[in-house]
């Protein structure tokens, strides 16, 4: 009997293997990584003026420090941050990038002959986009202010937090290990990028403040997916 | 106890259908050509292999268009997907198996431990 078995399991490996193989090459030809990071990474830069256009110089005393509403002192300056210019870009930008990325992966699909999961990547990253923008935007409409951290560092984290999470339901959905520590990665660059201070460094105007940080959000994305794009085209 | 290589399924087990059923697998639904590609077969021979797994209703196939050229998906079945599965099973069975028949000792102890 184990002299018949022996080669059995010889095939039975090789069955497995050559599955394997298979499974790689359906695997390869299903990722598409590059677009949804390069597309995001434009979406962050491109929520600038929106973030301006919520920012006012306001009369205070900066020494007495901002009082109530959302207004924060900055290099001695007092500046009024208004949620929901950012709000609603951050709705109507995160729906339209996540269709056309669900557009992109079915155009895909169909040129090159093989399907992929990605519809739980763009339910979870309109859901999470909806859900976490609305929250941050209108804090203090919705009495949110004891159940999420509120004011202006909010409403520009959340979004990148939305878009870092949705990166997890990616990586599974490509099953890739590159794109999980990618993922984890950026979540932690979205959770530091709201550390950077406009120093006296950047010249920038008071009002203009966010923007280092939201290039550095969307810096990293644009360099992540111009990585992947560059590793499948090697691949292919 | 069966030997696993007993619970192989002669439909499943052949090894251009159980690519096709492991490339269905993978993907939501996979194209004709895709599937000729990337098993390296004629379209003749894999139209064969594709009709035994229709008939066994492992795979389902759809006929449809892109643009004027016509275009045949596949997706798996859930018959299809529980043989693949039974498959892969079996087979990691049969290895298991050979592996502990390997490591056993070939003859026995050379002598029992003497009484008193």
């Amino acid at each position: 009997m184990t002299d018949e078995s022996i080669p059995s399991a010889d095939m039975a490996q090789q069955v497995l293997a050559a599955t394997d193989q298979l499974t790689r090459r359906v695997r390869q030809a299903q990722r598409g990584t590059w677009f949804p990071l390069a597309l995001l990474g434009l979406v962050v830069v491109a929520a600038a003026p929106f973030y301006r256009l919520g920012r006012h110089t306001v009369t205070c005393d900066p020494v007495l420090g901002a009082r109530g509403g959302v207004e924060i002192i900055d290099r001695g300056a007092c500046i009024q941050v208004v949620g929901w210019p950012s709000g609603v870009y951050w709705i109507l930008a995160l729906v339209l990038a996540y269709a056309a990325i669900a557009a992109f992966y079915v155009s895909r699909a169909r040129s090159r002959g093989v399907g992929s999961r990605v519809l739980p990547y763009v339910g979870s990253g309109i859901a999470a986009g909806l859900v976490f923008g609305v929250a941050s935007a209108w804090t203090p409409q919705l009495k949110l202010g004891g159940l999420s951290p509120a004011g202006p560092v909010a409403i520009g984290l959340i979004p990148l937090v939305a878009i870092s999470l949705a990166l997890f339901v990616l990586a599974r959905v490509e099953r890739s290990w590159a794109v999980l520590a990618f993922a984890v990665g950026y979540l932690a660059v979205a959770l530091l990028a709201y550390g950077i201070r406009t120093g006296p460094a950047w010249g920038l105007p008071v009002t203009w403040g966010f923007l280092p940080s939201l290039l550095f959000a969307g810096g990293v994305l644009l360099l992540g997916g111009a990585g992947f794009g560059l590793a499948e085209r090697r691949r292919a | 106890m069966t030997h696993p290589a007993n619970g192989l399924d002669d439909v499943v087990h052949q090894r251009v259908r159980l690519g096709i059923l492991t490339i269905a697998q993978e993907a939501v639904r996979v194209e004709f050509g895709f599937l000729r590609a990337t098993l390296d077969l004629t379209a003749g021979n894999l139209s064969q292999h594709l009709t035994v797994l229709e008939k066994a209703g492992l795979v389902e196939i759809e006929k449809g268009y892109a643009g004027k050229r016509g275009r045949t998906w596949i997706h798996l079945t859930a018959d299809g997907r529980k043989a693949l599965d039974d498959e892969i099973a079996q087979l990691k069975r049969l290895i298991r198996r050979v592996e502990t028949t390997a490591a056993r000792p070939a003859t026995p102890p050379e002598e029992a431990p003497h009484p008193g």
